[in-house]
């Protein structure tokens, strides 16, 4: 009986149960959902937004939303593609992947670094490093569409299996780059649950002085945070351009809006230090689901974000009661 | 008691404002060395005061919200969708010239009727924060972005043009260098400083952003002047919306969505604490000023492109930031 009304009281269920729904509306009217191709195609929709929603969660769990993250993948995957983009270079992925990774750690370093020292909120430092970041990349590196060609076009083509439905015909393929996407949820699982560093993100999140009284050393966490969100957000700004086979530096932007809806819609609440990687991926698959799929069930595109916009509202108002009535505390300010 | 309290917050104001007007004179100096006889002139100041008014505005919306202890993002969605209804709701009625009495009255009633748009919105975003809970930050990013979904369902994402010339030829009215937007702006200002400053709703405001749990136990409530600020936040979109169509004589859902992070950045240049409690309408006017003077000093060098600008605010934002934070600090330590 406790354990029912438990279930009940988290916002995981609620979200899966809204996309379980979601899902069977889809699947009866146009029958292309639970197959496959639709399980695939779901997967590799998802594949970038996924890495975006590990740094938001990062972000999020121990301060406040993180919105430079779009401008910093785009300029790090932009630069790394001007240099390895082109067809002279055939040699290995693993050093763009670095590169880019490492210019995404600069970016990342600058955010901690502010963070760190001084008690900001999130939102507005990192409003100032985003445009700083598309400021950069549009000023001084005049960054412009370009067609990519070499090591990392073959790299984004890479499929790691493709399936058939049998029924319709209709192939869908999963790109090899779903691999990174699990990399680097088993690593970040693994520093959330088995390190201090992890510990301490979740404790600066809940209580910042009494994380410190405590003798976590919050500056240190804290920038290291921001640094590993920098690095991942550039993995997924490569992960994307790889994948387009191009660079679109202006793509990504306004992304931020979708991940953070992502991540509250998933349970986790800005700089409460609550989180997982399970609510991150709920959220970013829900929200995934309803993008992909609104047209499918017949409503017209440029409804798409009154739909987002209200599940947002929906789901935080649902979420922040559902926390509320959880933890028995009857907030008053 | 209420005295001794407004004494102080001034006490604490004080200094930002002064620290901006001294800025704006630095800026001032700084353009007419650089470019001798083309910034400190009647006609490069008329277009100062012409641009400056929309984002003024919006930045006055943000401030109430900052004040408070919240933020609003969805302000240039707001704006923009009273623009596109003034707009559709315009060219429907002058435009295609079935209307009863005269332009000047349909002009009255859109505008009315976009105030009435503003304050629902704004309404929309108080019940979250106030009486739902919802972090401020969510709650607007969320409606904003329900919101620019309004706007693309109604203009089924085009861009609105071809607003009657009875209603943008408003925006042409020049008295010496201030253009009929900027005394919209000052109309604002003036009544935004009145509210924060001489109305118990004002302070209370102030006292919900630094401490709200202290202003639920010294009988405040909450969520009714929560309420009350976003509706006011809304509102000035709105007329901020209107300026805007009036001068562009068009409309987008997405228009200026950079003008959020450069309202945040002239509220946080204008000293107001992003935490909330501390601000002052002074400063923001003349934070409107100087970065619009820069702005145009910027435009000036035909060989820096836009984007450089970018750059320029971001900085600028995080080192107001931590100057600010540094100075209060040092007055706190000092005290």
């Amino acid at each position: 009986m406790i354990s029912i009304k438990k279930i009940f009281n988290r916002t995981e269920t609620y979200v899966i149960l809204i996309a379980l729904l979601f899902g069977i509306a889809v699947e009866t009217v146009s029958g292309q959902f639970f197959s496959n191709t639709g399980m695939v195609n779901l997967a590799r929709a998802s594949m970038v937004y996924l890495v975006f929603g590990l740094t938001e969660m990062l972000s999020l769990t121990c301060a406040g939303p993180d919105v430079s993250y779009p401008a910093l993948a785009s300029l790090s995957a932009f630069i790394t593609a001007k240099i390895f983009g082109g067809d002279s270079y055939g040699g290995s992925i693993f050093i763009p992947f670095l590169v880019c990774m490492a210019i995404g750690a600069v970016g990342g370093m600058i955010n901690g670094f502010i963070m760190a020292k001084f008690n900001f909120p999130s939102l507005i430092v990192t409003l100032g490093t985003s445009s700083i970041f598309s400021g950069i990349m549009y000023g001084p590196l005049k960054a412009s569409n370009t067609v990519l060609h070499g090591t990392m076009a073959q790299f984004g083509s890479a499929k790691l299996f493709s399936v058939t439905n049998p029924g319709s015909g209709l192939k869908a393929d999963l790109p090899l780059q779903f691999l990174i996407v699990i990399i680097l949820y088993l690593i970040v699982f693994f520093l959330l649950r088995y390190t201090i560093f992890g510990r301490g993100l979740y404790a600066i999140g809940s209580d910042k002085v009494a994380a410190e009284r405590s003798g976590f050393k919050t500056a240190q966490i804290t920038f290291l945070s921001y640094t590993l969100g920098g690095a991942i957000a550039a993995i997924g700004g490569f992960m994307y351009t790889c994948n387009v086979g191009a660079i679109s530096p202006s793509d990504l932007m306004g992304g931020e809006m979708i991940i953070i809806a992502a991540c509250t819609l998933g349970g986790i609440r800005p700089g409460a230090g609550l989180g997982g990687l399970f609510n991150v991926i709920i959220g970013v698959v829900l929200l995934i689901m309803i993008q992909n799929n609104l047209l499918m069930l017949g409503i017209p595109l440029y409804y798409q974000d009154v739909f987002t916009g209200a599940i947002i509202l929906i789901g935080t108002v649902v979420s922040v009661n559902s926390l509320r009535s959880h933890s028995g505390i009857k907030r008053l300010g | 008691m209420t005295g001794k309290a407004g004494i102080n917050l001034k006490k604490s104001m004080n200094n930002p404002v002064f620290r901006i007007a001294v800025l704006m004179i630095a800026v001032g100096i700084i353009g007419s060395v650089v470019m001798p006889g083309k910034f400190l002139t009647e006609a490069n100041f008329a277009s100062i005061f012409k641009q400056l008014s929309e984002y003024g505005i919006l930045a006055l919306a943000v401030f109430i919200c900052m004040v408070s202890g919240g933020i609003d993002l969805s302000v240039v969605y707001i704006a923009n969708l009273c623009a596109i209804v003034m707009g559709t709701f315009l060219s429907k009625t002058i435009g295609s010239g079935n209307y009863a009495g005269s332009p000047a009255l349909m002009i009255a009633v859109a505008c009315l009727s976009v105030f009435v748009i503003g304050c629902i919105c704004g309404a929309l975003n108080g019940l979250l924060v106030g009486r739902l809970r919802v972090p401020a930050m969510l709650a607007t990013l969320g409606s904003g972005q329900l919101i620019l979904g309004i706007s693309t369902v109604i203009t089924k994402g085009q861009a609105i043009t071809g607003v009657p010339s009875e209603f943008t030829k408003l925006a042409g009215i020049r008295f010496w260098i201030f253009p009929l937007n900027f005394f919209v702006f000052a109309v604002c200002a003036v009544v935004m400083y009145i509210i924060m400053t001489r109305t118990t709703f004002g302070i209370r405001t102030f006292l919900i952003g630094s401490n709200s749990r202290a202003a639920v136990f010294s009988g405040i409530q909450n969520n009714l002047d929560l309420l009350k600020a976003y509706m006011i936040s809304g509102f000035l979109a709105s007329v901020s919306g209107i300026i805007s169509v009036m001068r562009m004589s068009s409309a987008k859902p997405d228009y200026g969505t950079s003008y959020i992070m450069f309202s945040i950045l002239i509220c946080v240049f204008g000293g107001t604490n992003p935490n909330g409690g501390q601000g002052n309408v002074v400063g923001i006017v003349l934070a409107t000023i100087v970065l619009q003077m820069v702005a145009t000093m910027m435009n000036m060098f035909h060989n820096i492109s836009s984007f450089y600008r970018d750059i320029v605010w971001g900085a600028l934002l995080l080192i107001m930031l931590i100057v600010n934070y540094i100075i209060d600090n040092r007055h706190v330590t000092r005290r």
